[in-house]
């Protein structure tokens, strides 16, 4: 399970202007069930990054992020009841520490 | 549920803050002590950035980030700070990552891409690892996106401090 493959993610979801529909999950390889979805400030354009696998339910969170012009996203302060219902608590995939814990 | 949702968000929000303030008060930043890895890489790395980060106006070495996060007075104890030299993340927008133990940051490309952008995500991802030790990782979606907001909501702070060591 790589967080680098997950992370590596944004390149082609930027580059096919959010279609997500050819990428293959990295964690199962399903295809169709990539998910992602920016949560930030609209003016700065500054938030964080979900993205998710709707088949095996595994994800990452990338914690502060510039949202690309032309990317839709939730503001902060999104209440709760939304942010369940569009971001589900996947499984975090998370990268390998250089400290133990 | 507003008011309760806004009130914990206030804890959170004052507990990211008290953090950075006990670092303050203890007048013993020292990241330089803090920002434990030697710096890799030929000596070029140390003063420019070269080859597909070269037009990355921020240096991208250990010595810049402690410099900075000294001004800005950003603690980093018992944290680890990793640069992640990958160009192919160059330009996307990724900027940094506490991870969840709260014992290191990854520091993306684009996080070099101005003095502002680097305090920000220091300060912020710092909150994270704050966040982390304190309450452990987010548990859900919900969580998280409270973590967020109190990150993003003190990064002003930093700035400030920042501009005023100048």
């Amino acid at each position: 399970m790589s967080f680098t493959k997950w992370l590596h993610l944004v390149v082609p979801i930027q580059d096919n202007r959010g279609q997500t529909q050819d990428i293959p999950c990295p964690s199962c390889g399903c295809m169709k069930c990539i998910d992602f979805q920016y949560v930030g400030n609209f003016e700065a354009r500054i938030g964080y990054l979900d993205i998710w696998c709707n088949s095996c339910n595994h994800g990452v969170h990338m914690s502060r992020v510039k949202v690309p012009d032309g990317f839709e996203m939730l503001p902060f302060g999104t209440d709760d009841e939304t942010i369940s219902r569009r971001i589900p608590n996947f499984i975090r995939v998370e990268p390998v520490s250089l400290v133990s814990d | 549920m507003n008011v309760a949702r806004n009130t914990k968000n206030s804890r959170l929000f004052l507990a990211a803050l008290f953090s950075l303030l006990s670092v303050v008060g203890t007048g013993s930043v020292a990241a330089g002590d803090l920002l434990a890895a030697p710096i890799s890489g030929g000596l070029f790395r140390n003063k420019v950035n070269v080859g597909e980060f070269a037009d990355l106006p921020v240096t991208m070495n250990l010595k810049t980030v402690r410099s900075m996060a000294q001004e800005a007075e950003i603690g980093f104890k018992g944290i680890k700070i990793n640069i992640v030299r990958d160009p192919s993340l160059k330009g996307r927008g990724v900027l940094g990552y506490a991870h969840p133990n709260g014992k290191q940051i990854d520091l993306y490309p684009d996080a070099f891409s101005s003095p502002d952008t680097l305090i920000r995500t220091l300060g912020h991802e710092r909150t994270h690892a704050f966040q982390f030790k304190t309450f452990g990782p987010a548990k859900d979606s919900v969580m998280s996106g409270r973590f967020e907001d109190a990150a993003y909501g003190i990064e002003d702070a930093f700035i400030l401090h920042w501009k005023r060591s100048r």
